[in-house]
């Protein structure tokens, strides 16, 4: 191996690398996307859990229910 | 005699329905003992007009003050402030509504401490077909965090002597008045309060800043004006950015002219692992990055090593400006740490994991600016793992210690942009922590008796209750190559042991909010069961016993 093939490989390595690092970073986003949207999901079914228990505390206060 | 509270409310041209509301929200409070002192700017609609002469006539409570000639929100309010009698200022803005129980809530809370100057509330936002939405659960006094936002804001109560001592509104700084005006009372206020209970609705209509930030842009410039003016007040050498397109502030102190030394301490068994395809010892990593890459000026490195360290990364490490030391086995973190920093002569304690790499130039001199404050005792980065996803963004204490929004992406801003701004929190990972060497001397360092875990938090929340602040900051950040699946590694004697140090702790985060459901970390609220997760099984065992 050459000094200049030491430096091709040193390069296409170093590429690879930064290349990997930039999937790993996609996936990351992705990943990270994922774990808002479902946060997001239970925060809303909070609020529809929060509104049918107002709800029926509503209801059981109107006369005539128990 | 002075009514409790004086509601100060400048108009100027609301959308008529909304003042109404706003009207009938006041009028429907359940503690009766206000006034309200409405200043009409200029408003060009004589249906508004009519609706406050209206409102005036009808309830000696009311006042009005007409101003022929719109003057900004700066002279209507300060016009409020004149009129008003009571003890205590409310601000409420014209087209926002308060909960029926919201001077109620906030009296009781006075009544409980007569020190208290100054009250904020929980808010959330309300649109115009009354749905309510973008709940803020807030946590308690947070200096920091007003400095990069006005988080306190609605419902804001303040006591009216200190608003007067403090000139009330300033000219020059519409649209951030409140913001100006908060930070002024803070800063001489002896005792801040917070009520984690939503006690005000911000109306989002067109043109209104709840909905969009970009709507005022000079209040965002008046607002940066703001904390500006208050860092120089405090005698703080900083500069203040608006953070992008958002109404946050990002405070830059300046280093001074002679940067004490920094001593970073990384403890490291020379475990190899693969990063981005490459698997190598990771500490070499982490040195060479912090020598190479950071731009502080005086930095020693101190290296605390395993006996089990392999000989080629011994070797290595002798090759660079660092001074490596032989643990003292078997393994402690807490004791290692503590030796590192014994053999160290900076100013400042850094512990540094030796799973990280640095590729910021300017993190360390973030970390340490914060010091310039005497009461700021220690300060954490913002770590990420290798995929970009946050590792750390603080601690919070939610009956287990959680790392907020883990696994998150990167750029995420979080709850009301809580990722992206410097703030006060519990404590922070000891991955990347920064303290005086001082502090540190004073609290003996790491205890020993946390060999593995919870070190850290027991290191912070001591700070803490030495009056001490505990900040991260989102403007320093680091790779943190540590395992995303990594099982909790915690004894259960040291679990043990944190609860029975730290039991009222932790169950009280006043950088949470008594609002989130238990053991969560993303802010979620409390109301829905099922999400109530189970404890890690040692720690159920712990609990359990208690």
């Amino acid at each position: 191996v050459t000094q200049g093939d030491a430096e091709v490989l040193r390069r296409e390595r170093d590429e690879a690398i930064a290349r990997a690092r930039e999937l790993e970073h996609e996936l990351g986003a992705l990943r990270g996307r994922v774990k808002r949207l479902e946060v997001m999901m239970w925060r809303r079914t909070a609020r529809r859990q929060r509104l049918a228990a107002w709800a029926r505390r509503l209801r059981r206060m109107l006369p005539g229910r128990s | 005699m002075a009514p409790r509270f004086s509601i100060v409310t400048p108009v100027h041209d609301p959308p008529l329905g909304l003042l109404r509301a706003c009207l009938a929200s006041i009028h429907g409070q359940t503690f009766r003992d206000w006034e309200l002192c409405l200043v009409d700017d200029g408003s060009a609609d004589p249906a508004v007009r009519g609706e406050l002469r209206r409102a005036a006539g009808t309830d000696p409570r009311v006042q009005l003050v007409e101003r022929p000639v719109a003057g900004g929100i700066v002279a209507a309010s300060n016009a409020g402030l004149e009129i008003a009698r009571g003890d205590f200022v409310v601000l409420v803005d014209h087209d926002d509504q308060l909960t029926t129980d919201a001077l109620a809530t906030v009296d009781a809370a006075l009544r409980a401490d007569p020190a208290i100057d100054y009250v904020y509330a929980d808010e959330d936002k309300i649109a115009d077909d009354g749905t309510i939405y973008d709940v803020f659960h807030k946590p308690d006094w947070s200096p920091e965090r007003l400095r990069a936002q006005n988080y306190c804001t609605h419902l804001s109560v303040l006591r009216r002597s200190l608003v007067e001592r403090v000139g009330g509104f300033r000219r020059g700084f519409d649209g951030s008045q409140d913001h100006d005006l908060i930070l002024r009372v803070t800063e001489q206020a002896r005792r801040i309060n917070h009520v984690p209970e939503v006690l005000y609705h911000w109306c989002v209509n067109p043109g209104s800043a709840a909905g969009d930030p970009d709507a005022k842009p000079y209040a965002r410039e008046a607002g940066r004006r703001a904390v500006a003016e208050h860092l120089a007040r405090l005698g703080i050498d900083a500069t203040v950015e608006q953070d992008g397109a958002s109404s946050h502030y990002r405070v830059r102190r300046v280093r001074p002219a002679q940067a004490p030394r920094v001593s970073v301490v990384i403890p490291t068994a020379g475990t190899a692992r693969q990063v981005w395809g490459v698997t190598r010892p990771l500490v070499l990593g982490a040195v060479r990055s912090l020598l190479e890459v950071t731009e502080y000026p005086d930095v020693e490195v101190i290296v605390v090593t395993d006996p089990a360290t392999p000989a080629c990364v011994t070797s290595e490490l002798a090759a660079l400006p660092v001074t490596v030391l032989d643990a003292v086995a078997p393994f402690n973190f807490s004791r290692w740490c503590n030796q590192g920093v014994a053999a160290s002569r900076g100013e400042y304690v850094v512990l540094l994991n030796d799973d990280t790499l640095v590729e910021q130039p300017d993190w360390l001199d973030v970390m340490i600016s914060f010091f310039a404050e005497p009461d700021v005792g220690v300060v954490g980065a913002r770590l990420l793992y290798a995929d970009g996803t946050l590792q750390h963004g603080g601690i919070l204490l939610n009956e287990q210690p959680l790392h907020i929004f883990h696994g998150f992406a990167g750029d995420d801003r979080g709850p009301f942009g809580l990722l992206k701004i410097d703030r006060e929190v519990s404590a922070v990972t000891g991955a990347c922590l920064a303290t005086p060497r001082r502090l540190w001397d004073e609290l003996g360092g790491l205890p020993e008796e946390f060999a593995v875990a919870f070190n850290d938090l027991d290191y912070c929340l001591r700070v803490r209750h030495s009056g001490r602040r505990v900040i991260w900051t989102a403007h320093a950040t680091l790779y943190h190559f540590e395992s995303q699946t990594r099982r909790p590694d915690a004894a259960e004697h040291e679990i043990a042991l944190l609860y029975s140090r730290w039991s009222d702790e932790l169950h009280h985060d006043p950088y949470g909010n008594p609002n989130f459901a238990p053991r969560q970390a993303v802010w979620l609220p409390a109301e829905r069961a099922s999400l109530r997760t189970a404890l890690p099984a040692a720690w159920r065992r712990v609990v359990s016993r208690r």
